[in-house]
């Protein structure tokens, strides 16, 4: 620390009536005897020029750093952001965020950690890899994200398969159906729960929902946290017309994740199957803002708005929804089919 | 407690003591307060100084001598601000943020006013004519220097380089998120 201030009194005065610095009698008011001039002077005590240069290379440091710090702030609290989205359990935002921050930061391993979490969450298994890929040698001094993330790839395990599903496949007939493989598997692997969310996707893909509910109920008495077994057993349920069961379910969903898009998606079809269709158009459009490509979601707000008697709304929407995948044209198409009355959803 | 020669610190953070004294002459300077002498940096204690006239206000005294804490603050904040992101929350720090933090925290840990400058402050409210006001002001300050430069004996004026910029940049802007 260095001693700053030390008093001016080590200056005599030439006389007690003369400037202490040249001797003249003209004294201005002050502690020291100076003329106007040579108090002006000290006032102004010259700063050398070398002490000029650094003051000037700190402040070109200075205004650099006031230059920088906007952007250097817009991404890290975007970061910050996330993380909060996370806490509230908020996952597109979340993912929406991290995304934009990792586009500046490609590297970055809480990010590229968070990301693979909000992937799983909002069931973007693509993205998830992605993110796994980057961070997947990594070392972690943040032992708690680190769990963070072991948990969650275990959780997402049932969604990828497991090992000794996928060497089964490899050697089994790829001739037979799929369906025909998976029961053999099974047959053998009893407890292999990836194997028996692909069978209770298979059963509700080809309607054979009694089988589909049957295999998620034992899947949701083991994983009751899984958005993925989640979201199917809502998608059985509702088909089953069990819309109590369908909507608790709903809940349940979005109290791990408030904004997961298929079930806020579903949740608004069984509003409309309970005759609710205000109150299922506002969810729908509100999805529909939280995640505007996702075909589900918008088919949903189609049929909210067929509902609510807004036909030009609703084949705006329809007309709107981008068919590039097999999906994607499904939902369309089941959204045509229960507006023109072929499907029920009531 | 872990000792390091003061004058192996001074030539370390050699820019914050340079600052401090400027701020001190820049203060004189406002307060239109003659300068005789002043040291920007030596290798010897104390290893800085400026020698001015008494001003004739207590308040301008106060504000001479605790100059460099505002000043010293104020640039030690600003020039870690935007490296404390890369350097402590994205982790893609280069060279030049370092040189930042370097640079920051050797400004704000010479921003506690010395002995002599509580000295300073002492010596002008003793006089009879200081306000009551002034003395409220002044008392409290020059304890402050007092402990403070106790405290450097346990590394305060480093913690307070560092409280300043790093701690505080990264709380104000967890506060914005």
């Amino acid at each position: 620390m260095p001693d700053g201030v030390i008093d001016a009194d080590t200056i005599e005065p030439a006389g007690g009536n003369k400037c202490a610095s040249c001797g003249s009698p003209h004294l201005t008011e002050g502690k020291t005897p100076l003329c106007s001039e040579c108090r002006e002077k000290f006032i102004n005590y010259p700063i050398p020029n070398s002490i000029k240069a650094a003051s000037f290379v700190i402040l070109l440091i200075v205004v650099f750093s006031l230059v920088t710090f906007p952007a250097q702030l817009n991404s890290i609290l975007l970061l910050e952001k996330a993380k909060k989205a996370i806490e509230n359990k908020e996952y597109v935002t979340a993912e929406k965020n991290l995304e934009k921050f990792i586009s500046k930061n490609p590297n970055h391993l809480e990010a590229n950690s968070y990301l693979l979490i909000t992937s799983y969450y909002n069931d973007e298994l693509d993205k998830m890899n992605t993110a796994y890929l980057k961070i997947q040698d990594e070392k972690y001094e943040d032992e708690e994200l680190l769990a963070k993330v072991e948990n969650t790839i275990k959780s997402a395990g049932i969604c990828f398969g497991s090992d000794s599903l996928h060497n089964y496949m490899e050697v089994a007939d790829t001739l037979l159906p799929l369906k025909k493989r998976l029961t053999d598997f099974l047959s053998t692997h009893k407890d292999d729960l990836s194997a028996k969310l692909l069978m209770a996707r298979i059963n509700l893909s080809e309607k054979e929902y009694d089988e589909a509910e049957k295999i998620y109920d034992e899947l949701y008495a083991v994983e009751p946290n899984s958005v993925e077994i989640l979201d199917g057993i809502v998608s059985t349920k509702r088909m089953l017309h069990k819309y109590d069961e369908a909507m608790k379910l709903c809940e349940k969903t979005l109290s791990v994740n408030k904004q997961y898009v298929s079930v806020l998606a579903q949740k608004a079809r069984i509003l409309i199957s309970v005759y609710k269709e205000k109150e299922s158009l506002k969810l729908a459009k509100a999805t529909v803002e939280l995640n505007p490509k996702d075909a589900y979601a918008a088919a949903t707000l189609a049929i909210a708005y067929h509902f609510n008697k807004m036909p030009e709304d609703r084949d705006k929407v329809l007309a709107s929804i981008s068919n590039d995948s097999e999906e994607s044209a499904a939902y369309i198409q089941i959204a045509k089919d229960i507006i023109n009355g072929k499907e029920k959803l009531r | 407690m872990f000792f390091i020669p003061g004058f192996l610190i001074s030539l370390v953070t050699f820019p914050g003591v340079i600052v401090h004294e400027i701020a001190h002459q820049l203060f004189c300077r406002w307060f239109k307060v003659p300068v005789f002498e002043v040291c920007y940096f030596r290798l010897e204690n104390p290893c800085g100084y400026v020698i001015h006239e008494i001003p004739s206000s207590k308040i301008q005294s106060i504000m001479i001598s605790i100059g460099p804490f505002i000043v010293n603050t104020l640039i030690g904040f600003l020039i870690a601000l935007p490296a404390v992101i890369p350097v402590f929350m994205t982790n893609n720090p280069n060279t030049f943020n370092y040189v930042l933090i370097y640079l920051g925290v050797s400004i704000a840990m010479h921003a506690f006013p010395s002995k002599g400058d509580a000295n300073a402050i002492l010596e002008a409210i003793k006089e009879d004519d200081t306000p009551l006001a002034a003395k409220i002001i002044a008392y409290p300050v020059v304890g402050f220097i007092y402990l403070g430069s106790i405290g450097s004996f346990f590394w305060l004026d480093l913690i307070y380089g560092i409280a300043v910029c790093v701690w505080l940049p990264k709380y104000l802007i967890s506060l914005l998120a």
